[in-house]
């Protein structure tokens, strides 16, 4: 006769019973979201001079060139044919197959890109993923108080041992003693509307 | 007979019709609530307040889907099986009773279409109908998963067909009876005391595993065992014909419960004289879904078992059980007769 462990599909039928009472982990997600985290990076913006306006990119490319998606497309103007002095004309993201990495803000010189909070990104177009300078700057206006907040917070370089913080980075010992890091609670933010 | 009487027949059948396709939605939501709550998960959710309507927009979708038939298949026999499973299931429902007589002053109605006095064989006989749907369903696809789950079914619902049978004669000799309503009056006493779950309780084991087994619940879900058959027998089966094999499982499933609400739980007998305040039909439906949250239950806690384990639970353990409750029952009646006690 075959062996039946009966104790443990009764205590089965326990955890299963409990579990009928206990509230789900789902989080409904558009309408309910886990709180964001200091470290959480969403897609690159352009960030201006509050006092006249510019956009404080000057064209040097570097984020073209490290961009691993080949996303960022600068295009410079050279003004009055002085090939040294180049004025930005267009800034064209195509955050469709963007990987969110940050390299473009590591490698920005004046701080002009940067990684914003925007996530909510989906749209019924690939046409929607492409983003002209006029609006990534003035997604970057929108960001740049959240920008201004959590600027040392954030860091989005890679550890770089030449300075001071990427050494501090680097060496940083992980304290594991305190057990696993809580799970924020969920709370319910209102949805955010589709930018731009 | 009134000149009326052919009309309330075909105003029950319509609706005992629409009342168990609805139910078998009804139940289609609870289970997938049930299940997702069981898992910390919410269930539906999106579709109508509480996900409630989202069994009607499977249905929907489902029907409007293409039809698709595999090209290699039998296609007279993969077009006839799922009508050969889902027919029997809703004609056996012609014989449960559910609820109690009504009376409107002379007139006397049964809320059973048809009040025979061999309604119990007839459900045995119908359901063990249904394995041909299947079997066609999964021969004819001409898909070896198909085949699989088909074959497997044929064996596991053929087996427990044998053991569900035995379990039931068992009430059927303390019933002295094989209609269904008397089966229930003969559970009458006023608490649930004289309920045959009480007095036939292994015989009740047999008849519940024998369902769960019929209607290929987890743990015995074997023929459509998705992690190793996809989904067995309908595996090539899309659109409205995967649907009414969908529709049959879960009808077959709210048969089975019913006839063991019937057989073992007092069919619409309050549990306590002083609870009879509440109708006949309630109690039945309080008990059916009790019945089904088990069912749900046990499928979401035990895993499911391997064929030997089937075939051994089947024929070394619930064969033996149930042929020695025969043999107690028969005995003890027999006992009870010649000392004049009425069982
Ligand atoms: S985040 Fe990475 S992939 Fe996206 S634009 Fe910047 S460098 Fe390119
Ligand atoms: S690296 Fe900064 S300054 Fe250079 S082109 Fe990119 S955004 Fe402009």
């Amino acid at each position: 006769m075959a062996k039946v462990p009966v104790a443990p599909m009764i205590d089965g039928l326990k955890v299963t019973f409990d579990n009928l009472f206990r509230p789900p982990t789902t989080i409904q997600f558009p309408e309910e979201r886990r709180p964001e985290q200091a470290r959480e990076r969403g897609m690159p913006v352009l960030r201006s001079f509050p006092d006249t306006g510019e956009c404080r990119c000057v064209a040097c490319g570097l984020c073209e060139v490290v961009c691993p998606g080949h996303c960022l497309e600068v295009h410079a103007q050279p003004e009055g044919g002085d090939r040294r002095v180049r004025i930005l004309e267009a800034y064209i993201l195509d955050a469709s197959h963007c990987l969110f990495c940050g390299y473009c803000a590591a490698a920005c010189p004046v701080e002009a890109v940067v990684m914003s909070d925007i996530q909510d990104m989906a749209g019924f177009s690939r046409r929607n993923m492409i983003f002209d300078l006029q609006q990534l700057m003035e997604l970057g206006r929108r960001f740049e108080p959240t920008y201004q907040a959590t600027k040392g917070a954030v860091e989005f370089r890679l550890p770089d041992p030449d300075t001071e913080s990427g050494r501090l980075l680097e060496n940083k010992p992980l304290d594991l003693s305190e057990g696993p890091v809580e799970r924020p609670t969920p709370v319910a933010v209102p949805v955010r509307s589709k930018s731009v | 007979m009134e000149w009326y009487y052919p009309f309330i027949v075909l105003a029950k059948v319509v609706i005992v019709l629409i009342g168990v396709s609805l139910a078998a939605y009804i139940n289609v939501y609870f289970f997938r609530k049930e299940l997702g709550r069981m898992q910390s998960r919410m269930g539906p959710n999106r579709v109508g307040p509480e996900g409630l309507l989202q069994s009607l927009a499977d249905a929907v979708k489902m029907l409007i889907k293409e039809d698709t038939i595999p090209a290699d298949s039998d296609r007279l026999l993969f077009k006839i099986g799922p009508a050969l499973l889902i027919i029997p299931i809703f004609v056996a429902f012609a014989v449960v009773p559910f609820s109690n007589d009504w009376s409107f002053g002379q007139t006397v109605l049964h809320p059973v279409i048809s009040n025979t006095n061999v309604g119990l064989l007839i459900v045995l006989a119908l359901t063990s109908m249904g394995v041909y749907g299947v079997v066609m369903g999964g021969w004819a696809s001409n898909n070896k998963y198909g085949m699989m789950g088909s074959l497997r079914a044929s064996a596991q619902m053929i087996s427990y067909e044998v053991t569900l049978g035995l379990s039931v004669i068992g009430v059927v000799m303390l019933a002295h009876s094989l209609n269904l309503g008397d089966i229930v009056e003969g559970q009458a006493s006023g608490t649930f005391a004289t309920w045959y779950i009480v007095r036939q309780f292994p015989a009740f084991i047999i008849f519940f595993a024998g369902i769960m087994a019929e209607s290929a619940r987890p743990p015995f879900d074997l023929p459509e065992a998705e992690s190793e058959l996809v989904a067995g027998y309908h595996v090539e089966y899309s659109g409205a014909r995967f649907f009414i094999y969908q529709t049959a499982e879960w009808s077959a499933m709210l048969l089975w419960v019913c006839v063991a609400v019937i057989l073992f739980f007092g069919g619409w007998l309050p549990p306590f004289g002083a609870l009879s305040f509440i109708p006949g039909w309630l109690w039945f439906i309080a008990k059916c879904y009790a019945l089904i949250f088990t069912i749900i239950w046990v499928g979401a806690t035990w895993p499911r078992i391997r064929y030997d384990e089937l075939m051994t639970l089947n024929w070394k353990v619930f064969l033996p059980i149930g042929i020695a409750n025969f043999f107690i029952v028969a005995a003890w009646k027999t006992i009870a007769a010649s000392l004049g006690v009425g069982v």
